[in-house]
């Protein structure tokens, strides 16, 4: 408790809270602008904080991450135009949605869930933060195999009818991931002699690539075909209907926010697809999802925001990042001379529960500033499309363009853009390709690293009771898809005249 | 006229272009690229640098990140842009002795540089997870030479880290048979060194500072001639009689080749009083560093080649060739 | 047409995983209790293959919908010309120039109005993206 009054009393000081509220408006304006996610909204304000206190500074970029996941999913639901494997996630059914002229209530969804997410995230990492970093660190290479695999199993019904079409995408996406140099033995996967290879694909220019050109490609030629947005308060107001549907999915979701986000070597992107995983799959009519689902965008966007939150307990209190954006922060924190780690939390006090709270009243701020806006938001759909696609494109070449300051990344996302309209026109869906490209390389790395530690005895995998029960239940969870096929057929005969919207998964 | 004449008139024609320009250095922001992404090590270490910097010369010295390729793009940048003093490099152990040794880059480290002065040199760390049975690095050398030491395991950030060249050297040198496990980075390989699933980790002294103060491992040796101010409770290698194994990383400024002399000088003058400075001392203590810099431009020219050569040799081992 | 499309597809996918799968075998296929780099790439182009044959095979459902050469073109030539001229002629040139050729996609042709409305737009991107952002582009030449 005393914890709690330190916290809001460091975070209520004047230059906290501005510094707070300068974050999440310069967070969220940021991450709206397509590809310029967290991470390089991060990275270009990292600068300005040097001059500030520390405290002041970390709340502020804390501000700027958690604003600019906000601002990325609202690029995602009107744009489709993801900066992250969540923000992915949200164009799942946020763009059908945007599409079908609820834009506003997408947002709003998003807005609330976001908030109820955070907000859990946030008790979590008040109250837990101890058992939570016990936990963590007894996560080995066995355990969090048999996790990224089960999630795999999981969402491996996420995309188009076609179950060939899935497995294609998925397996071309882990191909791409493989690209660079490999960690452990050194040498070059498929980089073709190129120094910007070196390092692997950026998520960015793919997921633009893939998902923002590719829709605007089959997009002009009917006008950006979308219905009218209204931009009066009564139309962004989820319905009766809406608000019964994504109360559980959002509670779930939180949940898995709470259990991937603190694992460094999960995090947000697998939280949030567990989640969308699970939505879809206890859902009466899984094939809907995909064209519009309030819980798939409920569900999703409060487990990123609950693990955005307890992303930071082994962030803050083991100095071990779980996302390339938190190695930013850890080095953000040790640039103004904090050095992240199990000492923190005692040497620092204020610091850190000054942070915590300032989490929430950032989440507050979001919450205040971000309804007004979102009638602002819609309305910019309402500009002509013709007018509308060309700042977009270049939108996105700007963003990956800013990747590196190079323009390979832009011939980068030329090449996914081409690869998803050619490969959407013949009813393939983007989003297993990214699935893949997210997930393979967490299984890699955990398959080899527990290879090495069991010095070659496959049972290393089940050598835990949590690796061995979470194996049995991918192996469950497969059966069950395998016997699927035949329940599936039979409902599919059923529904043989719903039409697949452009394969949108 | 013979080409030799040919060349050398347009370097001097070059040279002067580059001095009349130069006559009252700096006349505008100096931007130092750091080759790798915002937040890194380096990044940390160039940024506080840099505000020092901007202090002595008068003018603002900006930070830009330039990643990708293990530091190698934003080195070859360096390496071709025009040596007037306004586009210089924080280079580091990996971009001029390591990954030139490992790999075709598009830069030679020491032809195609001009150094200045090193920032920070940094030493190699031996560490170990609290319930292995050493308190002394002779200790750990009696048990990872025994047949224990086969199921030991020591973690890098990634092939050809300082870590795991390290963690290969000490193989070498006490006879071990420590299996290598890498990450993809120092942080990460933190949690399975805190919970004992790797049992050693050597590296440099950041990446371990603040797990040392709350003995989430424990310090068993420094890799250097003598002992580091930050932790001088622990002794050096050679103190323990693991001659030979001195190591570590260096992060210094440097400039495209030929740089002109006044410049040089200039901004050698700002970086000699680097560790002066109460501000960048308190912070790289902070970051369990100390700023180091170079005696003179030479010298920093000699250590890094010195580097180049050992590391050549080094690395000369079938462990590190796939 | 339809049926051309898809097998073009297929096949194409069939030939890359192939090529991807002959380039993993050169990669390291690790000793010991190291898993080398090769057999993760290996399997996953190996797939590639399988999948794409049994698409080949199988019959499918399901409408291709048909090509729209002019938004395609004019998108990438877009992306194309700002790709050449962003580092040569600068960031508000690339913007208009990316701009202008991605407008060819659709069927208005009001040049005058669009080109200035490109125009402010390109200095809006340069406020933001240049002084705001930092990004080390200038707003005219290379």
């Amino acid at each position: 408790m005393e914890n709690i009054i330190l916290g809001l009393s460091t975070a209520l000081l004047p230059m906290n809270l501005l510094a707070c509220l300068g974050g999440v408006i310069l967070g969220t304006a940021i991450g709206v602008i397509p590809g310029i996610g967290a991470m390089a909204a991060i990275a270009l304000i990292l600068p300005l904080t040097f001059s500030l206190d520390p405290t002041t500074g970390i709340v502020m970029l804390a501000g700027v991450y958690y604003g600019a996941e906000y601002g990325g999913s609202t690029a995602s639901i009107l744009l489709n135009l993801p900066g992250t494997p969540s923000n992915a996630i949200t164009c799942l059914d946020g763009y059908p949605m945007a599409q079908q002229g609820r834009a506003g209530v997408a947002l709003f969804i998003t807005t609330i869930a976001s908030f109820v997410g955070g907000s859990i995230g946030i008790v979590v990492l008040t109250l837990l933060t101890p058992v939570i970093v016990d936990v963590a660190v007894a996560f080995g290479p066995a355990e969090y195999f048999a996790l990224i695999l089960l999630c795999f199993v999981a969402v491996s019904a996420i995309g188009a009818l076609d179950v060939r079409k899935n497995i294609a995408m998925i397996l071309i996406g882990g191909l791409v991931s493989t690209v660079g140099i490999d960690l452990y033995d050194g040498s070059y996967r498929y980089t073709f002699g190129r120094d910007e290879l070196i390092d692997g694909l950026s998520l960015v220019p793919v997921a633009m690539g893939l998902f923002g050109l590719s829709e605007i490609i089959l997009s002009v030629r009917n006008g950006g075909t979308r219905a009218k947005q209204s931009i009066t308060l009564r139309s962004m107001l989820p319905t009766r209907e809406d608000w019964r549907r994504m109360g559980l999915p959002m509670l779930r979701g939180a949940g898995f926010g709470c259990i991937f986000g603190p694992l460094p070597g999960t995090g947000p992107s697998v939280a949030a697809l567990t989640s969308y995983a699970t939505e879809r799959r206890v859902s009466k009519e899984p094939h809907e999802f995909g064209q519009g689902r309030v819980e798939g965008i409920a569900g999703p966007e409060a487990s990123n925001n609950a693990a955005v939150q307890t992303a930071f307990i082994p962030t803050l209190s083991l100095g071990i990042p779980g996302t390339p954006t938190m190695a930013i922060m850890i080095g953000a924190l040790m640039i103004h001379g904090v050095v992240p780690g199990p000492m923190l939390v005692q040497n620092e006090p204020a610091l850190f529960w000054g942070l915590v709270m300032s989490f929430w009243i950032g989440n507050l701020l979001l919450l205040v500033l971000n309804i007004p806006l979102i009638s602002v938001w819609v309305a910019l759909l309402n500009i002509p499309y013709r007018l509308l696609y060309p700042s977009i494109i270049v939108l996105i070449c700007i963003g990956s363009y800013s990747i590196s300051n190079s323009t390979f990344d832009v011939g980068l996302m030329l090449g996914f853009g081409v690869l998803g309209y050619v490969l959407r026109r013949q009813g393939f869906a983007p989003a297993p390709l990214l699935i893949g490209f997210v997930l393979t390389p967490m299984l890699e790395e955990n398959l080899r690293r527990g290879w090495l530690m069991g010095r070659g005895d496959p049972l290393y995998f089940a050598s835990s009771p949590m690796a061995a029960i979470v194996l049995l239940m991918c192996f469950a969870l497969g059966g069950l898809a395998l016997a699927g096929p035949a329940l599936r057929r039979r409902r599919a005969r059923r529904l043989n005249d719903i039409p697949n919207p452009g394969g949108h998964a | 006229m013979t080409m030799k004449s040919l060349t050398l008139g347009i370097a001097v024609g070059a040279v002067l272009t580059a001095t009349s320009a130069l006559a009252d250095y700096p006349e505008r922001a100096v931007t130092i690229i750091v080759p790798f992404s915002a937040g890194g090590n380096t990044d940390s270490i160039a940024r506080i640098a840099a505000e020092h910097l901007s202090d002595e010369l008068g003018r603002p010295v900006v930070v830009e990140n330039r990643g990708g390729g293990g530091g190698t793009i934003g080195s070859a940048m360096v390496a071709k842009a025009d040596a007037d003093g306004y586009t210089l490099l924080f280079g580091t152990t990996g971009t001029h002795n390591v990954n030139p040794r490992l790999r075709e880059v598009d830069y030679d480290p020491i032809a195609d540089f001009t150094p200045i002065s090193a920032g920070v040199v940094s030493s190699v760390l031996i560490v170990a997870n609290p319930e292995v049975q050493a308190d002394t690095l002779a200790d750990l050398m009696t048990l990872t030479a025994s047949d224990a030491g086969a199921a030991m395991n020591f973690s890098s950030g990634g092939v050809g880290t300082v870590a795991h060249v390290a963690g290969e050297l000490y193989n070498q040198k006490t006879g071990s048979h420590l299996l290598h496990i890498p990450y993809g980075g120092a942080g990460e390989a933190m949690n399975d060194l805190v919970a004992g699933r790797v049992q050693l980790n050597m590296n440099n002294v950041p990446a371990f500072l603040s797990h040392i103060e709350s003995g989430a491992v424990k310090p068993l040796a420094i890799a250097a001639e003598k002992r580091s101010k930050l932790l001088p409770d622990v002794p050096t290698t050679a103190e323990q009689g693991l001659n030979g194994f001195v190591m570590g990383s260096w992060y210094g400024l440097m400039g495209p080749k030929g740089l002109p002399e006044n410049v040089v000088q200039i901004l050698f003058d700002a970086m000699a009083t680097l560790d002066e400075d109460a501000t960048v001392v308190e912070r790289y203590k902070a970051l369990g560093l100390e700023a180091a810099p170079s005696e003179s431009p030479a010298a920093f020219a000699d250590f890094i080649a010195a580097g180049y050569v050992w590391w050549g040799e080094t690395l000369d081992n079938p462990v590190f060739k796939e | 047409m339809n049926r051309m499309a898809r097998y073009a597809t297929w096949i194409t996918l069939a030939l890359l995983g192939a090529a991807a799968f002959i380039m993993a075998l050169r990669f390291g296929w690790g000793r010991g209790p190291q898993i080398g780099s090769a057999p993760l790439p290996a399997a996953l182009s190996a797939g590639v293959v399988i999948v794409s044959v049994l698409g080949l095979l199988v019959p499918e459902r399901g409408e291709v919908l048909p090509p729209d050469w002019r938004p395609f073109g004019a998108v990438v030539g877009g992306v194309v010309i700002f790709i050449l001229s962003v580092e040569a002629l600068g960031l508000v040139p690339a913007t208009v120039l990316c701009m202008a050729v991605a407008y060819l996609g659709q069927s208005e042709r009001r040049y005058a109005g669009f080109l200035t409305y490109a125009v402010c737009f390109a200095a809006g991107v340069w406020v933001v993206f240049t002084q705001g952002l930092g990004l080390p582009v200038p707003a005219f030449g290379g």
